[in-house]
């Protein structure tokens, strides 16, 4: 092939960026279509008395102002909060853990029986995932009670305490997702040259040294990912709440947006529950720029 | 639209015979008119908007079939939305497609939404209909009254025809009352009853471990310790809080009490009592006929009905579900030729043999099959005497997430049963005002 | 690694796997700690299969029995007797699945390598602004999508969940990333042999994607192949369903299904994903092995 190939005669510069425009070109187009027009939408929608059959009428910021005065709302955003910090972390640290060990020298057959365990739970959807782990938690007829109760544990209301059903949401999080972490890391740690590691033994590392003085940088961008991917996620939590305890009990485990489900879905306040959305986003928005900002100090790229 | 003939137009008409003043009040042709029917070569398509489990699915589909038979050249389209989780989704999903002016002839609704479809005009009212064809009337007529009457509107006019309907009774296992040397549950049993009988019922320890009882922890299946104690959330007309009644607080402590007070019923959150029954590790819970479809085909046999447990009356509750023609359609009379079929005799024998709801006629279980199982199924429709439908206003999703909010947090000990009423009743109080509101704009 | 040249990595090295070191105390501790890990992760499935297998009054009794009592597979042909057509959500679901799963991967790897290797004015701008649709949530978003549905005349169509998952977001952060974590120099030394951009994507980039690639499948795959909310608001006819509307069907009012015939259906719904991923995670190591990184 021409070094000119299909492309007009430009300058190298200019043909990149044409080259780099047209790349992206499919993915825009979708994004335009599906993604910035409905969210444009929404925001229309947040500044209405919104009522598919009634017709909308603007109402000014009185959505947002609304939002002050909700309890639940605050309420929904300290659990999201605190949903997020135990997911993030836990999902993010045991999946690191068990990707480097996995990354060791195991027998191939193993490693690829102990990665589709640990990703299995990530393959099954989490309407079916409900029946399961709602026989495991029930506290009275439940198999993890009946289990502690064979040491003598007294029965632990999983579902039925406030503090207890957080941790229920958030353990089966982790048993549901960390697998897709270890996945991602595995594949990060793999990407790593075998050169760097041979190359620092040579200099008599140890391994700890290896770990973090090769393993951590060089795989920084993967963990970045990662971060930043559950974050949103997290912030977002639905699925994993909406099978397990619907926000309960009472508002206990209410996350931001499955409050957003009942206003726009039971409550029918369809401009409401736009403009909670809005904040949300604005919110993890900043939480991201955020993040990629603070990466710039850790994160190291090729 | 036509649709809103009005009885004295009716009369108007009646010299040219009431099929013909249907026909042409629907801007039938004459030809046709006193045939009533439009003509069997008649060309179309229909769109029902439906829920149900898989063996509703096929019991509708044979409808559609002799809907066909008659029909040959209409395509009729069942739409379909697996079991809602919750009726807010499935309304929300009917009025995208009304605002987006997508095709719908009949939508299929349960008790839950009728009043909303009503209010937000989706449906059209149907007693000049019935007043001028006869066999929707003989539908009307053969269907209990009390089932039929609560699906009209809050202005008394028939919208919806009976597709089918479910209340709350006991079940319990025989096998279990035996072994513990107790008669079967006498038919006018009291809480007090209930109380000791659940008591008796608990025993063992770890894997042991049997309960008397496991509450149906929803807005349905927790109505009967309301209804049985004369009060209910919502006032008689459904326009307002009843919560801050002393029978409601009354009967709240006693649900609270069996798991935490007398320990006869496992902890509520996560447990599905219809998995837990034919396990063998709950002697009694509560519901309609729905959990027979699963125990007929699991070969399940310990298990009978017997009325719920009273206390000041002996009223138990039940929910319906029912057919209208939707604003959008057409050809209305092409549509309730399909709910002729929809709502048949057929349909609810077949009703009879799936075992998930109890059939719109009573006569439709005059039969073996209904009968032999369970041992006592006439009480199925002998709880009709004394029900009343489960509280279902326009804002019906609304109520009951903030009533079952509460209600949580009150069983998971997270407040007394007095603060928790307290705090719903505020805020049911304030949706209701709102729903007053909508509906005096409407 | 400076003088490293491309037609290096197509030799195959040694995997570490094969050992060069005798087994120590850290390798034993690892293997514990993941025996233990991957019972632990295993054991609900485990009672879930074995639940597919029992009739359902064996089921959930204490102590619970994590493996299979019986074998009662007809709790396997119940599914089909029901009256969902299995077969025709099957098709559809892999029909949706498959077009997705291609689409993204065409899309994400472009957009990704451009957005990682390809200087452009206003690209990092550009990025921000398609990351930040992951962060609106969906559930507030519908219904001005359904209404655009609507008007493109997709409503109970099956484009109507496709043609929105052609592109994500995350997949071209993921892919993304990956092209950044790639050595430069590779990229110099194909320079220096006069390739072009869009040859350094199809002769260096791509075939050193492998990993990343078959990441994106797998989730993908997963993803779509699970969605159960947006098919659910879009096909409502009972003949263009996808699989979990199916076995939703299956699970009955107020959950009085029969959970061993539910077991069952998850349990065979599971199996093409299963597949996919077994397939991906062997191509991951010939991708490995062939390109000579670290496998």
């Amino acid at each position: 092939m021409q070094k000119s190939g299909l492309l007009p005669e430009l300058t190298p510069k200019r043909r990149e960026a044409f080259v780099g425009y047209m790349f992206i070109l499919p993915t825009y187009i979708g994004f335009s279509i599906f993604i910035l027009y409905p969210l444009i939408e929404s925001v229309r929608i947040s500044f209405q008395e919104f009522s598919l059959l009634r017709g909308s009428t603007y109402v000014g910021l009185e959505n947002y102002v609304q939002m002050f005065a909700d309890a639940r709302l605050r309420i929904a955003y300290i659990n999201t909060i605190i949903f997020t910090l135990f997911a993030v972390f836990f999902n993010a640290g045991i999946g690191l853990i068990l990707a480097v060990m996995l990354n060791r020298r195991l027998p191939i057959l193993m490693r690829n029986l102990y990665r589709s365990v640990f990703f299995f739970p990530v393959l099954i959807a989490h309407t079916y995932i409900a029946v399961i782990w709602r026989f495991l938690y029930q506290q009275d007829t439940g198999v993890i009670n009946y289990y502690l109760g064979v040491f003598g544990v007294e029965p632990i209301p999983w579902l039925s305490n406030a503090h207890w059903a957080m941790a229920a949401i958030i353990i089966l999080d982790v048993w549901k997702n960390t697998g897709f972490a270890m996945l991602v890391f595995l594949a990060g740690l793999q990407s790593i040259p075998n050169e760097y590691y041979e190359a620092a033994q040579l200099d008599g590392a140890n391994e700890r040294q290896l770990f973090f003085r090769i393993t951590i940088p060089l795989l920084s961008p993967t963990i970045f990912f990662i971060l930043v991917i559950f974050m949103i996620g997290a912030l977002q939590v639905f699925d994993t709440i909406i099978v397990l305890t619907q926000g309960g009990p009472g508002d206990a485990t209410r996350s931001v947006v499955l409050y957003v489900y009942e206003i726009a879905f039971r409550t029918f306040n369809m401009g409401y529950a736009a403009a909670v959305s809005m904040t949300l986003f604005a919110i993890i928005l900043i939480l991201t720029a955020l993040q990629f900002w603070i990466s710039r100090r850790w994160v190291h790229y090729e | 639209m036509s649709g809103k003939l009005s009885r004295r137009d009716f009369l108007k008409y009646t010299g040219m015979g009431s099929a013909a003043a249907f026909a042409a009040t629907y801007g039938m042709p004459l030809g046709t008119a006193l045939a009533q029917a439009p003509p069997g070569d008649t060309a179309g398509h229909l769109v029902i908007y439906n829920f149900g489990g898989t063996e509703q699915q096929r019991m509708f589909g044979n409808a559609i079939a002799r809907f066909n038979e008659r029909y040959p050249n209409v395509l009729v389209e069942d739409l379909y939305i697996p079991w809602p989780e919750g009726w807010g989704h499935y309304i929300t999903n009917l009025k995208l497609r009304a605002a987006s002016g997508l095709k719908t002839d009949i939508i299929a609704i349960a008790i839950e939404g009728t009043r909303e479809t009503i209010f937000e005009d989706l449906v059209l009212p149907m007693d000049d209909a019935i007043a001028a064809d006869e066999e929707l009337a003989a539908i009307v007529d053969e269907v209990e009254p009390v089932l039929h009457n609560a699906l009209k509107g809050a202005d008394g006019q028939t919208y919806y025809f009976t597709r089918e309907w479910n209340n709350m009774i006991i079940h319990y296992n025989p096998v279990k009352f035996e072994e513990a040397g107790l008669d079967p549950p006498a038919v006018d049993w009291t809480w007090e009853d209930f109380l000791e009988t659940a008591s008796i019922l608990t025993t063992g320890e770890g894997g042991d471990k049997q309960f008397g009882f496991a509450i149906p922890f929803f807005n349905f299946g927790l109505t009967p310790w309301w209804h049985t104690n004369d009060t209910s959330t919502l006032t008689a007309d459904w326009s307002q809080s009843n919560l801050d009644d002393p029978k409601m607080l009354e009967s709240v402590k006693f649900v609270h009490s069996l798991v935490h007070e007398h320990g006869v019923a496992p902890s509520v959150e996560g447990v599905n009592p219809y998995e837990l029954f034919p396990a063998g590790t709950i002697a009694m819970t509560g519901a309609g006929r729905w959990p027979f479809d699963t125990y007929v085909t699991t070969g399940y046999k310990d298990v009978d009905i017997t009325p719920w447990p009273r206390n000041r009356k002996g009223t138990t509750v039940f929910g319906s579900g029912g057919w209208a023609v939707s604003k959008t359609t057409e050809n209305v009379p092409l549509a309730l030729e399909l709910i002729k079929d929809l709502a048949a005799f057929e349909t609810d024998l077949e009703a009879v043999a799936v075992g998930t709801s109890l059939p719109a006629r009573r006569s439709a279980t005059e039969n073996e099959l209904f009968n032999s199982f369970p041992a006592n199924a006439h009480r199925f429709f002998g709880s009709l005497e004394d029900i009343k439908p489960v509280p279902s206003p326009a804002n019906f999703a609304e109520v009951e997430s903030i009533f079952m909010r509460h209600m949580s947090q009150i069983m998971a000990n997270s407040v007394t049963a007095e603060q928790g009423l307290e705090a719903a009743h505020i805020e049911l109080s304030a949706a209701m005002d709102k729903l007053a509101e909508r509906l005096a704009d409407g | 690694m400076a003088q490293t040249q491309a037609p290096a990595f197509k030799q195959a090295k040694p995997s570490p796997a094969k050992g060069r070191k005798p087994v120590n105390i850290g390798d034993i501790f690892s293997y514990a700690i993941l025996t233990i890990a991957a019972i632990l992760v295993l054991m609900p499935l485990a009672w879930m299969f074995s639940t597919s297998l029992r009739p359902t009054h064996e089921s959930f009794q204490l102590p619970p029995a994590w493996l299979p009592t019986k074998f009662s597979w007809e709790n396997y042909v119940a599914p089909f007797e029901s009256s969902v057509p299995f077969v025709d959500l099957f098709i559809n679901s892999m029909r949706i699945t498959v077009a997705v799963t291609v689409g993204q991967l065409v899309t994400c790897s472009l957009a990704g390598y451009a957005f990682a290797r390809l200087r452009f004015p206003g690209r990092d701008l550009l990025f921000l602004l398609l990351l930040g649709s992951l962060m609106v949530p969906f559930q507030v978003t519908i219904i001005p999508i359904f209404l655009l549905m609507r008007d493109l005349n997709l409503i109970d169509n099956p484009l109507a969940i496709i043609l929105p998952g052609l592109i994500s977001a995350f997949g071209v952060f993921l892919m993304r990333q990956f092209f950044k974590q790639m050595p430069q120099e590779l990229f110099d030394a194909a320079r220096v042999d006069g390739a072009g951009h869009v040859r350094s994507f199809f002769q260096i980039a791509l075939p050193l994607a492998g990993p990343a690639m078959a990441t994106l499948g797998i989730i993908t795959f997963n993803a779509t192949w699970n969605a159960y909310f947006l098919p659910l608001v879009f096909l409502n006819s009972w003949h263009k369903m996808t699989l979990p509307q199916g076995i939703a069907l299956l699970t009955g009012y107020m959950g009085s299904g029969n959970p061993s015939v539910v077991m069952a259906a998850v349990t065979m719904a599971i199996l093409p994903v299963l597949f996919v991923f077994l397939a991906a995670q062997r191509w991951i190591i010939e991708a490995l092995t062939r390109s000579g990184l670290k496998g």
